[in-house]
């Protein structure tokens, strides 16, 4: 085994869509927002879409083995853009997040060293200073007595947030 | 956003940003080093303005008070007196331009009364990352 550099350089690509209910159509709006951490000023292009740069931090558990949904929050600056993001996502209800956190090399480039994790939006709160998005992972499987079964809407009616699940 | 006022300092002293990065020491003493950007920030710029009449002091302190009141950052130019002598090179670092840095007052000037018309005057700028299309 060969000993590494110890020098991390980390990046996170969120992308996140928000939806708005439209009363007058009576149907949900969705809109895409994408910002990346590391890269100041920079529109950066990943996985082929555009990243503007944000100043945003992830916080919380990526995942665990209890089958409890891990809890994310993502904290932004309180400022225009961030606080538009939340009154235009309907608080961040239910808005999806795909969340990919990337390594760098020296250059900034990006190496092969990459992981994806998905969330859904739970709410948000704001504090003079920040703004914080909650978000939960859709779904954690791996519980005791957890049915063999595929999850579909059709028998656990919608997907919870909060790992309980009904069969129906 | 109101440019630096063109005046040439008597001193003149410039520190370079830090890199956001965090160094965390393991047990076996090998130093970790973790990147949060790629942007420097926080560099400092320190003008003093010896002996300079008292219409001066007075543009300098109103550029102060409209800058700060409005909680809005500021250019330093490279073509302006604030930092003539330097190469066009350096004045791009030390402007912060190169960066994208915009710069805000790190205290409010110190004003000092040398006598009947005439100050000294010591400000100190603080360079922060912002972004250039909104230059506020």
């Amino acid at each position: 085994m060969t000993f590494e550099p110890l020098d991390i350089r980390i990046v996170q690509f969120m992308y996140l869509r928000t939806r708005s209910y439209n009363a007058s159509s009576q149907s949900y709006t969705y809109t895409d927002h994408r910002y990346q951490n590391y890269f100041i000023n920079t529109v950066k292009t990943y996985a082929g879409s555009n990243f503007e740069f944000a100043p945003f931090r992830a916080e919380g558990s990526v995942l665990n083995l209890t089958g409890d949904n891990p809890v994310l929050q993502i904290l932004f600056p309180n400022v225009d853009f961030s606080v538009q993001l939340l009154h235009n996502g309907d608080g961040n209800r239910l808005s999806q997040l795909e969340l990919t956190t990337v390594w760098l090399d020296a250059a900034g480039a990006y190496t092969n060293v990459a992981t994806t994790e998905y969330y859904v939006g739970l709410g948000a709160s704001i504090s003079e200073t920040t703004l914080e998005l909650r978000f939960r992972s859709a779904i954690d499987s791996a519980a005791n007595n957890f049915p063999a079964r595929t999850l579909t809407t059709t028998n656990t009616g919608p997907l919870p947030l909060d790992a309980q699940l009904s069969l129906q | 956003m109101a440019d630096f006022p063109d005046i040439a300092p008597t001193n003149r002293s410039y520190e370079p940003g830090v890199y956001p990065q965090r160094s965390y020491r393991t047990l076996s003493g090998a130093v970790v080093r973790r990147s949060f950007g790629n942007s420097p920030f926080n560099a400092k710029l320190e003008l003093e303005f010896q002996n300079v009449v008292d219409t001066t002091v007075e543009t300098i302190l109103n550029h102060y008070r409209t800058q700060t009141a409005a909680n809005s950052r500021f250019r330093v130019l490279t073509t302006t007196k604030p930092l003539a002598g330097m190469t066009s090179g350096l004045a791009n670092i030390a402007s912060g331009s190169i960066d994208n840095l915009r710069w805000e007052y790190a205290q409010p000037p110190q004003v000092r009364s040398t006598r009947s018309g005439i100050s000294t005057v010591l400000v100190s700028l603080l360079g922060e990352i912002r972004n250039p299309q909104l230059d506020d």
